[in-house]
């Protein structure tokens, strides 16, 4: 593919996706990545662009809506809406409401082909699946692009040009793979994964091109924070030196958390609703209105010191405005228990999530984490990758972070990223307690400068730029150490699945392009009948080697959708046909699993389930 | 043979005669004779002359009455449906608490505010503060400024700036769908149990 003119890079967020362009035929010391505009539905009848498309469809029933009220520039007698109407409105018809698409595609509890969404439709309401729902709004990006952009120029259409597009770091191979497959869907061929944290601090990384040397040091071990409106994602990334030049390594990937700004708002709005209206109850409609008087409540306090209280109202519903409207302060002291205290507490580096479930946080059908306490979840990822950096053989390194950088909405909150720098800081000064003559640690150090809301799709972009030649590039590969399960010959206790021990297929830190081959263990497989493979992922083991076998695998070692195989009838082969494992992580980013016969001539792709759980 | 032929041809004009009004009367639908009746008429009497002439003059068609546009009341629909001032203006605050009706107020004020930045971009019409002093030059537009005050003689006139005016430089109201009741300033709302 000749180099296209435009280098794109596409956040598809759990509740909000951006695209973000850098135009090539610009010289590039002044090629700096642009949020693209997107035209959406904004009211029945109405387009207008926003920098952001909510990730949000509504699937309203025949007759709902006026007729064309749904149509686009693009796109006549629409019968869904992508975007900021269907936010707005759709909240008040949860039943025709899809939302958290991206949570639903990753998670292993449901059929992510099978229309399950929205989740509180009825059984014989309009449904489409996870996977469908994300191609809606990749399609609704390409068509807003050849809309607004390439005007008719074929060479301009966004299916022409490079395109990143972002994941969660925690995202697992399956997850990838879908992700993939609904890009490809919407007609997006050119493709490259990259991991959101990382695209965050490539977006960092852009805004310092001239000084961001000196902004880090060799030795610096960052800690990448991204909470989203739906999810936490976690990142380590290494500053190491090699010949002279500094390089970068993301070393950790943290587990998919779903804990976001969303569940903040939320819980701010309900303590609002037991002060506005104690005893009794607030209607849907209601509730929507308080839940965005909550949030700019929320951000005024959090943005002016100075503020003591703000107001939040919530208007009457039916005609009468004014008699039944409901209003109340929220304190800023309350605000700050509920949301610094709340969700950021200061916390030990040995503290772990709670388990138990909490009240306010869970929603049937997503597994939302139970222990609203941001910083417990990074406490845990970082204790955890400390243990197992420290374990690497190149000894003397840091092993905690001693800078980090926020992603998010949920940190343009001053008084939230204070907190985590400060709770960040007494890990380091607990963990090398103050010698005679030594000067005490130094402490956290936050890098600033990018758009909160906006970096990870302009981040995706740079890294379109970067990928030509054009700045430092993170190392990483992949950010798992993947293995099949082998069944032990122990006896198996009846009704437990038999006990297995974890054959690595894929070591940690694959980079795109590489492959690994297991010829030594062999397994016979009978043709034409499936077979399926346990499968499972470790974020945590670093030098596992492909065919190493851990036996006692559960600390480190979390189980996955199982993956599985059907091997076609071919000439020459027998009943049985001896195979061995390859792994490969494609230039798109994808992991791909095999088997392959002794002689190399014949080879059938393991197949990732991502249909549901036994 | 002249005298016969004289009477021959009386007799054909006759039945010629006949046959035409049987014709006339046939094809008019019976108006032959009122036909008659104003030709008569009209020969001798000038007053009615004159009312029968505009009559006889090309009939332009009225126009047929058309569909009142709904454009005056896009603004109010956004209003509405942003900020509730159709349901504020319409209610009765009378007995209403002042303190209800100020936090109320505030609300819907943000958000009529808000609507309003949205669609339309306003400027003053003159720039400057209140109560500075302004020229109005010859040639100004009467619509956009208004004189008040000891107005005498011709411009240039020197005063204050008691109100600096709006005016639209840009405007983004959205056309409705097609097929949309224009009508229709807020939709009932039904929610289903």
């Amino acid at each position: 593919m000749p180099a296209s003119r435009f280098v794109v890079g596409i956040d598809l967020g759990t509740t909000n996706t951006a695209l973000a362009y850098v135009d090539t035929s610009v010289p590039v010391d002044r090629a700096r990545p642009e949020a693209l505009g997107i035209p959406q539905v904004v009211n029945p009848g109405e387009v207008a662009e926003r920098p952001l498309l909510p990730s949000f469809l509504y699937l309203p029933g025949p007759g709902e809506v006026p007729a064309g009220s749904l149509n686009l520039p693009w796109s006549e007698n629409l019968d869904y809406a992508a975007g900021e109407f269907a936010r707005n409105f759709g909240g008040q018809v949860p039943t025709r409401l899809v939302a958290s698409a991206k949570s639903w595609l990753c998670h292993p509890g449901v059929d992510r082909k099978a229309n399950v969404l929205p989740w509180k439709a009825h059984d014989d309401a309009r449904k489409i699946s996870p996977l469908e729902a994300s191609i809606r709004y990749l399609r609704h990006l390409a068509d807003a692009w050849n809309h607004v952009m390439a005007k008719g120029v074929p060479a301009n259409r966004l299916e022409e040009q490079e395109i990143v597009l972002t994941v969660p770091a925690s995202f697992d191979a399956a997850a990838r793979e879908l992700t993939v497959e609904a890009a490809r869907a919407a007609g997006l061929e050119h493709l490259t994964l990259l991991e959101e944290p990382q695209a965050a601090f490539y977006a960092w990384l852009d805004a310092h091109r001239d000084d961001w040397r000196e902004l880090v040091q060799v030795g610096d071990l960052i800690l990448v924070v991204d909470v989203g409106g739906g999810t936490t994602d976690l990142t380590l990334i290494e500053v190491g030196q090699e010949s002279g030049n500094l390089v970068l390594t993301r070393v950790a990937v943290g587990d998919h958390l779903l804990l976001g700004g969303d569940n903040m708002d939320l819980a701010l709005a309900h303590t609002a609703a037991q002060q506005i209206k104690p005893g009794g109850r607030l209607d849907a409609g209601q509730m929507l209105q308080l839940g965005y008087a909550c949030r700019a409540a929320k951000e005024s306090l959090l943005a002016d010191a100075k503020l003591t209280s703000a107001a939040v109202t919530v208007l009457g519903r039916g005609r009468s405005v004014i008699a039944s409207s409901l209003k109340t302060d929220l304190k800023r002291d309350d605000v700050e228990k509920l949301l610094v205290d709340g969700f950021f507490p200061p916390v030990p580096l040995e503290a772990k999530p709670q388990q138990s479930m909490a009240a306010g946080l869970t929603e049937i059908g997503l597994p939302y984490v139970s222990d609203p306490g941001v910083t417990r979840h990074l406490a845990h990822f970082v204790k955890r990758q400390s243990e197992a950096l420290g374990e690497r053989e190149t000894a003397g390194k840091r092993t905690l972070p001693n800078a980090v950088l926020f992603n998010g909405g949920v940190f343009k909150a001053e008084a939230l990223r204070k907190r985590v720098v400060e709770v960040m800081s007494s890990w380091v000064k607990d963990a090398e307690p103050p010698k005679k003559g030594k000067k005490s640690p130094q402490g956290v150090r936050s890098l600033e400068g990018t758009n909160l809301d906006l970096a990870v799709a302009r981040g995706a972009a740079y890294y379109g730029l970067v990928r030509r030649g054009n700045g430092v590039r993170i190392r990483g590969g992949t950010a798992r150490a993947y293995y099949v399960g082998i069944e032990t010959s122990l006896p198996a206790i009846p009704g437990a699945a038999p006990p297995i021990k974890a054959l690595c297929v894929a070591p940690f830190g694959m980079e795109e392009g590489t492959e690994t081959d297991l010829p030594k263990q062999e397994f016979g497989l009978i043709v034409g009948e499936p077979v399926q493979f346990r499968f499972l992922g470790s974020t945590l083991r670093r030098n596992d080697t492909a065919g190493t076998l851990v036996e006692e695998w559960e600390e480190q070692i979390e189980e996955l959708q199982p993956i599985s195989v059907t091997l076609a009838e071919k000439q020459g082969l027998g009943r049985t046909v001896p195979v061995h494992l390859h792994a490969r992580v494609t230039e798109v980013g994808q992991l791909e699993l095999s088997c392959i016969t002794r002689d190399a001539k014949h080879r059938w792709k393991l197949e990732f389930n991502v249909r549901e759980r036994d | 043979m002249n005298q016969d032929f004289w009477l021959g041809a009386a007799a054909g004009a006759a039945i010629l005669a006949i046959l035409v009004g049987a014709l006339l009367f046939l094809a008019g639908g019976g108006r032959t004779g009122l036909g008659l009746q104003v030709l008569g008429r009209t020969l001798r009497d000038r007053q009615f002359a004159d009312k029968v002439r505009p009559m006889l003059a090309t009939v332009i068609e009225s126009p047929k009455p058309v569909k009142p546009s709904g454009a005056p009341l896009r603004m109010l629909l956004i209003l509405q449906r942003e900020g509730r001032l159709l349901d504020f203006l319409m209610e009765d605050i009378s007995g209403a608490p002042d303190a209800q009706v100020g936090f109320g107020v505030r609300e819907m004020h943000r958000k009529c505010q808000d609507a309003i930045k949205k669609v339309i971009d306003l400027e003053p019409v003159l720039p400057g503060n209140e109560n500075d002093t302004v020229t109005v030059n010859a040639g100004f537009d009467p619509s956009a400024v208004r004189l008040t005050g000891n107005v005498a003689g011709s411009p240039p006139f020197k005063g204050a700036l008691i109100h600096p005016g709006w005016r639209v430089r840009a405007m983004r109201i959205a056309a409705p769908p097609e097929g949309a009741d224009e009508m229709v300033l807020a939709p009932a709302e039904v929610e289903i149990p």
